[in-house]
C-alpha cells in the first residue's frame, strides 16, 4: 500500500529539507567568516584608536564606544599599550599586561594555556598589542549563525505540514470518490465524478467508468439472461410435472405406457433446453476471437451421422453436398453446434417425404453453408426475430426451445460470421445461410495424404 | 362437466387433458388465441369452467379472457402461466379471471382449484353434494348411500355428478353426453343407457328416474 499523498508529502518534505540544510551550512560557515573578520576588524580598529592616544602614565580609563576597557571579569578583548621606549603605558589589565610583540599583523597563540587572537600594532610613537580568547570569537560566531540558521529550522517543520495540507487538499476529489464507490449499495454502476478530478488521474478515471458501463451491462445481459432461462424453462417442468401426475391414473396398461412415453419425450425436450441454455451461456462467458480452424466440410459430415437417423426417423431425406473444401475458424464443437441447431430446426418443420439438404461452396473470402428445408417457411416480419432469445413464431406449434437460433446466431459471430434466414423462391421452404470467414490453409491437401 | 382447456404446449395440453379426463370431465383443447374465442362462443358446448393459458398463439388468453367477458360470456375462468409476478396476478384477476394458477404447479391442486370454482359456480360453499340419503364428494370422488359406499367407474361418477348438479331437473341424453365426452371421443349410441344402468345396479333402481322422452333426473331417494 502506498499513499500518494504520505510518499509526495515526504519525498517533497526531504528534497526541501535536504536544499534548507545545504543553505544552513552554507550560512552557518559563511556567518563564521564574516564573524571572525567583524571581530578581526574590530581588533584592528582598537589598535589604531588606542595607537592614536597620548598616554599619561599611568593613564586614565578610556571610554571607547562599545568596548569597555576596564572591565576586567570575563575579559572580552585585552589591550596593552606602550611607547616607543617598551615600557607599558595602558593595559586593561594592569597586573597582567600582553607581552611585547617584535611581529605586526595578527597570530594566533596560547598564553597561559588558552588560545588568543593577537593583533599587534604600532603608531609613530605607540606599540599597540590586542588579544581577545578564541573561544569567546567562537561563541559568537556561532551564536551569530544559529541566529542565522533559526529561520530555516523553524521554517522546515512548518513547510512540511503546508505540504501535507496542500496534497491533502489538492487529493480530496479522489478521497471523496472513493468514499462515495466504497457506500454505494449493491451493484450500482453510475460513472465516477470528473469535474473536480486532476487532468492526470483523468485518463485512469474515464478507463474505469468505461469499465463501470461495460460490466452495468453485462451484469444487466446476465440477469435478463437468467430470468429469461427460469421462465423458459417452467413450460416443459410443468409439462413434466404433469406427465408424471397422469402416469398411473389411467387404469389402462397400454394407455398408461403411451404416458411414459410422453413422460420420456418432456424429459428429453427439458434436456435440450438446459443444454441449449447451457450452450448459450457458454458461448456468450467467452470473449475474445476463437482459437483454431476446421475443416468445414469434414465438420458437417460429422454432424450428418448424428442426424441421419432422426431424419429417417421423420421420413424426410437428409441430402450433404460438401465439398467446398473451405477452412474456417473454430472447433469442431462450435461447428457440431451450428450445423446441429439448424439440421433440426429444418428436420423439425419439415413434413414427412419431405427434404432437407445442406450444402457448404466458397464464395470469394467467404465459405458459404445453407441448410435449407422445404418446410412452411417463416413471415417476413419473423426472418430476423426469430434469432432472439425465446421467441417463438405465432403459428410455431413445435417443441422448440426457443433458443436454437440465438445459440447459432451467437456462435456464428464468435468465429466471426454471419447468419441469415429467407424463404425459398422455387418452392415453400426456408434456407439458413451461414457465412464464415474462408481461411486459405492447405488442410485440405493434408487430409487428402492422411486418408487417399 | 366439460372443461374448455385452452393451452398452446402440446405436453402440457395432452397431460391435462389426459389428467382431467381421469377425474371424469370431459375436456375440449384448443391451442390458439382465436380457436378458444370461437370455442367460448359457442352456444351449445356449456362449458362449466375454462382453463386459460395467459401465453397464447394469436392472441393471448388475457385478450381472449376480455374479449369473452366483453361479450357477456360468465362461464368460471382459472388462468395458468408462468407469469408470477403480483402485479400480473392482478391484471389477470381484474380481467375476469375467478382463480390464478403459476407454472409449474401439481396435477392435485389444479383438480382441487376447478372443483372449487365450480363449487362456487353453482353457488355452493360446501365441497360435498347431498341429496336424500346420497352423498357424492368431488373431491375424493366417493359417492355414498345412506352412509355405505359405492364404488362407481369415473364415467359412472361423472354422470351422477352431472345430476346431482341440479337436483331434480331433467337432462337429456345430448346434454348428458356433452357433459360426459370430449370433442374427439367416439361415443357408442347406448353409452348413455349402460352408465345409468351400472348406477342404478350400485346404488338402487330410484337412483336415477328416466322421464321418457325427455331424458333423466335424480330419483327421490328417501
Amino acid at each position: 500500500m502506498t499513499s500518494l499523498r504520505r510518499r509526495l508529502t515526504l519525498s517533497l518534505w526531504f528534497a526541501l529539507s535536504a536544499v534548507g540544510l545545504l543553505i544552513a551550512s552554507l550560512t552557518y560557515v559563511l556567518t563564521l567568516q564574516e564573524t571572525d573578520r567583524l571581530l578581526d576588524y574590530q581588533m584592528q580598529e582598537i589598535a589604531r584608536f588606542l595607537g592614536a592616544q597620548s598616554f599619561t602614565v599611568p593613564g586614565p580609563a578610556v571610554i571607547f564606544p562599545g568596548i569597555d576597557l576596564n572591565h576586567d571579569a570575563d575579559d572580552d578583548i585585552l589591550v596593552t599599550v606602550r611607547d616607543a621606549t617598551g615600557k607599558v603605558v595602558y593595559a586593561s589589565r594592569a597586573e597582567a599586561p600582553l607581552p611585547a610583540q617584535a611581529w605586526r599583523g595578527f597570530r594566533t597563540e596560547i598564553m597561559g594555556g588558552i588560545t588568543y587572537r593577537l593583533f599587534s600594532a604600532e603608531s609613530q610613537t605607540l606599540q599597540v598589542v590586542v588579544a581577545q580568547q578564541m573561544d569567546t570569537r567562537r561563541e559568537t560566531a556561532a551564536i551569530a549563525a544559529f541566529t542565522a540558521l533559526l529561520p530555516i529550522g523553524l521554517s522546515l517543520p512548518l513547510l512540511g505540514i503546508i505540504i501535507g495540507l496542500v496534497i491533502r487538499q489538492q487529493l480530496k476529489p479522489l478521497r471523496t470518490t472513493a468514499l462515495e464507490v466504497s457506500q454505494r449499495p449493491g451493484l450500482m454502476f453510475a460513472p465516477l465524478p470528473v469535474a473536480d478530478m486532476p487532468t492526470e488521474v483523468r485518463p485512469l478515471i474515464d478507463e474505469i467508468n468505461r469499465l463501470l458501463a461495460r460490466l452495468q451491462h453485462a451484469i444487466q445481459h446476465e440477469q435478463r439472461f437468467i430470468a429469461d432461462a427460469a421462465h423458459s424453462l417452467r413450460t416443459p417442468l410443468t409439462a413434466l410435472q404433469l406427465q408424471a401426475d397422469v402416469l398411473n391414473g389411467s387404469g389402462d396398461a397400454t394407455e398408461n405406457a403411451i404416458r411414459l412415453i410422453d413422460l420420456r419425450a418432456g424429459i428429453r425436450r427439458a434436456v435440450r433446453l438446459s443444454d441449449h441454455l447451457l450452450a448459450l451461456a457458454v458461448n456468450e462467458s467467452g470473449s475474445g476471437p476463437v482459437r483454431g480452424h476446421i475443416d468445414l466440410d469434414l465438420a458437417i459430415t460429422e454432424s450428418r451421422e448424428l442426424y441421419q437417423a432422426t431424419a429417417e426417423a421423420r421420413g424426410v431425406r437428409l441430402l450433404f453436398s460438401a465439398d467446398s473444401g473451405a477452412v474456417v475458424p473454430g472447433d469442431a464443437r462450435y461447428l457440431a453446434l451450428l450445423a446441429g441447431n439448424l439440421l433440426d430446426n429444418a428436420l423439425r418443420y419439415t413434413a414427412a417425404g419431405g427434404e432437407v439438404s445442406i450444402t457448404t461452396r466458397v464464395d470469394g473470402a467467404q465459405a458459404v453453408m445453407e441448410v435449407i428445408d422445404d418446410g412452411p417457411g417463416l413471415p417476413e416480419a419473423e426472418l430476423d426475430k426469430v434469432f432472439d432469445r425465446f421467441h417463438r413464431a405465432p403459428d410455431d406449434t413445435t417443441e422448440g426451445s426457443g433458443l436454437g437460433l440465438a445459440v447459432v446466431r451467437g456462435v456464428v459471430e464468435r468465429l466471426g460470421g454471419k447468419i441469415s434466414l429467407e424463404n425459398r423462391r422455387d418452392r415453400d421452404g426456408l434456407i439458413a445461410r451461414v457465412c464464415l470467414p474462408c481461411l486459405t490453409l492447405p488442410v485440405r491437401q493434408q487430409r487428402v495424404l492422411v486418408s487417399p | 362437466m366439460r372443461i374448455l382447456l385452452i393451452e398452446d404446449d402440446r405436453m402440457i395440453g395432452e397431460s391435462l387433458q389426459r389428467g382431467l379426463r381421469d377425474e371424469g370431465y370431459a375436456v375440449n383443447w384448443v391451442r390458439d388465441g382465436n380457436s378458444a374465442l370461437t370455442a367460448l362462443r359457442d352456444q351449445q358446448a356449456d362449458y362449466a369452467m375454462a382453463l386459460i393459458d395467459w401465453g397464447l398463439p394469436k392472441r393471448d388468453g388475457l385478450a381472449v379472457l376480455k374479449a369473452a367477458r366483453s361479450a357477456g360470456n360468465r362461464v368460471p375462468v382459472l388462468m395458468v402461466t408462468a407469469r408470477d409476478a403480483v402485479e400480473d396476478r392482478i391484471i389477470g384477476l381484474d380481467a375476469g379471471a375467478d382463480d390464478y394458477l403459476v407454472k409449474p404447479f401439481d396435477l392435485a391442486e389444479l383438480k382441487a382449484r376447478i372443483r372449487s370454482l365450480l363449487r362456487r359456480a353453482a353457488g355452493r360453499a360446501e365441497s360435498e353434494l347431498v341429496h336424500g340419503k346420497l352423498t357424492l364428494n368431488p373431491a375424493t370422488h366417493r359417492v355414498s348411500l345412506d352412509g355405505v359406499d359405492a364404488s362407481l367407474t369415473a364415467r359412472e361418477f361423472a354422470l351422477l355428478h352431472a345430476l346431482l348438479e341440479r337436483p331434480g331437473s331433467v337432462l337429456s341424453r345430448a346434454q348428458l353426453e356433452e357433459r360426459l365426452y370430449s370433442w374427439n371421443d367416439l361415443i357408442e349410441s347406448n353409452v348413455i343407457e349402460v352408465l345409468i344402468h351400472g348406477v342404478r345396479k350400485k346404488l338402487g333402481a330410484g337412483a336415477i328416474e328416466n322421464v321418457r322422452g325427455v331424458g333423466w333426473r335424480t330419483g327421490d331417494l328417501q
